[in-house]
């Protein structure tokens, strides 16, 4: 994008005034309490009574909460999963739709439609579908083809409950993907496909010497994209699915954090968490779009 | 030839799968939502119900104030939705368009913003809306959400008017409009698609968002859809799986009718909006 049009921008006394309002309200609610928030975590601050500054105790305490290292954990397991996995499965499903197949516009509607439709809603549709009863539809479909003998509490059991909410997740984000991937398959054109010379029927090679270097930077810019929700935005389907258990099986970074600040009210520490892993959160954006951008010109 | 064919019956059931695994989940929650109460424990299940009855759409009605948490979210997608659309086309017009100063450290300031997690944000906005008085209030829900949806659409608003050709304004330039006239009159119109899918994704960060919705507001009659869903899970209701698929499918008709109504406009290179979705 050219930010500096040179002559070609439009001058004026008054410009700034556009940027203004945006820039009031982003910092009022955003780059404000970024800042606070770090102060925050130097305190020991809780809901009620006076806040007190206590350095860096909050992130000692961190860094000796196994609690804490168990959410780490968690998420960095979540992420290694669903990341992968929602770009792998959005690469095939736009691969396969740039063919001339019918009813591709259905197809493309019909993956959208978990993108349209919010976690809440998702969330609790799952929870019934993996409902521990022989009256869950996993469950019952299992039961009635002999897969399973007895109804498996999915929610309820520490082993399981992280892959229903990896499925989920994965399922979830799937089309969006799958939409923007197609998007930059369709900018290519067809004449490069056929300048090169490679067999129609060839699809492997066709997708890993055309199509793959030639999105690599959209893969680059989704996979950190769906890397950052992964790893700290993945709130709303644990908390109303399993809360962090069974047996803190579930808990991940963000509910950690919000019980601690919320739940607890131990506002200071929460703050102490959210601070100590976002370095790794910038760096793992950073490190994936540096690599993959790299990729391109080669 | 024949590995052709072979081919394409094999795309064809790849693709059959994934679209029964997309859609299933909903038309679970849809079926469910017709069933008695005791139909719903039945092994094994029914697939299209056997007693259908409109009865738990009007019971999730009377058993929580639903209709409040329908009108809770309306008000404040409605409003964040004005608000988004209103700030990212003004600044991303100038960004992209106007002679200024900073515009750089601007533009990645506002894009730097993204990597912020909301679990970062959390707590000093909650105690922001203590000592504001916006806890618990519309403006405590609406405002915040206008400043964390901005980066995306203002990226892809600047991005879609730097695309536009100077041509077009220099003439309007010539002719004595304003800068703002020029936004107003010109870039307004032709940006229609964009705009549609930014409201797309903005109208389902609305109705979605439920970290800040679930901290900021602390009387039932102040919570928004999403947290209001959850109180059917929560309470005596919580097998009644036929009042939450019906209290839910009504939230998600909502959703899915803005993005039915706007559908001719959508643009695949907008869905970067919904990665807050």
């Amino acid at each position: 994008m050219n930010l500096n049009g040179g002559d070609k921008t439009l001058r004026g006394r008054t410009n700034f005034l556009f940027v203004v309002p945006a820039l009031i309200i982003f910092g009022i609610f955003t780059l404000i309490p970024a800042i606070w928030g770090f102060t925050i975590s130097l305190q020991d601050y809780k809901l009620v009574g006076e806040a007190k500054f206590i350095g860096l105790q909050n992130y000692s305490r961190v860094i000796g909460d196994p609690l804490f290292w168990n959410a780490f954990k968690n998420t960095v397991v979540f992420s290694l999963v669903v990341v992968p996995g929602q770009i792998v499965l959005g690469l095939l499903f736009a691969y396969l739709l740039t063919e001339k197949i019918r009813g591709r516009g259905i197809f493309r509607t019909i993956y959208f439609i978990p993108v349209l439709t919010s976690w809440a809603i998702v969330s609790l549709v799952w929870m019934w579908i993996f409902a521990g009863t022989r009256s869950g539809l996993v469950n019952s479909v299992f039961l009635g083809t002999g897969i399973i003998n007895a109804p498996v509490p999915w929610l309820g059991s520490a082993s399981t409950a992280m892959l229903v909410l990896m499925l989920l997740y994965i399922w979830k984000g799937l089309g969006w993907s799958m939409l923007i991937f197609l998007a930059a398959m369709q900018a290519i054109p067809e004449s490069l496909y056929e300048s090169a010379k490679i067999d129609a029927t060839n699809w492997w090679r066709r997708f890993r010497h055309i199509t793959l270097p030639l999105i690599a930077p959209t893969i680059g810019v989704v996979t950190a994209l769906v890397t950052g929700g992964a790893f700290i935005g993945s709130f709303t389907p644990i908390y109303i699915i399993t809360r962090g258990g069974p047996l803190g099986s579930t808990e991940t970074i963000a509910t950690y954090m919000y019980k601690n600040s919320i739940t607890f009210m131990d506002l200071g520490y929460g703050a102490a968490i959210a601070y100590f892993v976002l370095p790794i959160c910038l760096l793992i954006a950073f490190i994936q779009i540096k690599s993959l951008s790299r990729e391109v010109k080669f | 030839m024949r590995k052709r064919t072979i081919l394409r019956g094999l795309v064809y059931a790849i693709l059959i799968v994934g679209a029964i695994a997309m859609i299933v989940p909903f038309y679970w929650m849809i079926s469910t939502s017709f069933k008695p109460y005791g139909e719903t424990g039945r092994f094994p299940p029914t697939w299209i119900p056997e007693n259908p009855t409109l009865g738990n759409y009007i019971t999730v009605f009377n058993i929580l104030p639903f209709g409040r948490f329908i009108l809770n979210t309306l008000i404040v997608a409605g409003s964040i939705l004005v608000g988004t659309i209103f700030l990212s086309s003004l600044t991303g017009f100038a960004l992209s368009r106007l002679k200024l100063r900073g515009k750089t450290i601007i533009f990645y300031g506002l894009l730097a913003g993204l990597m912020l997690p909301l679990v970062l944000l959390l707590i000093p906005n909650l105690i922001m809306s203590f000592r504001f008085g916006l806890f618990n209030t519309y403006p405590g829900l609406i405002l915040p959400y206008i400043a964390w949806n901005l980066p995306i659409p203002t990226f892809l608003m600047a991005s879609f008017f730097s695309s536009i050709p100077p041509s077009l304004e220099d003439t309007a330039r010539i002719d004595g409009c304003s800068n703002f006239k020029i936004y107003r009159k010109i870039m307004l119109p032709l940006a229609k698609p964009m705009i549609a899918t930014v409201a797309i994704f903005t109208w389902l960060y609305g109705w979605d968002e439920m970290m800040w919705a679930l901290t900021v507001t602390s009387t039932t009659e102040m919570r928004t859809f999403p947290v209001g869903l959850t109180m059917f899970q929560a309470g005596p209701y919580q097998l009644y799986w036929n009042l939450i698929t019906a209290a839910a499918t009504i939230g998600f008709v909502f959703i899915l009718a803005f993005f039915l109504a706007l559908r001719k406009y959508f643009m695949p290179t907008g869905a970067i909006a919904g990665i807050k979705g």
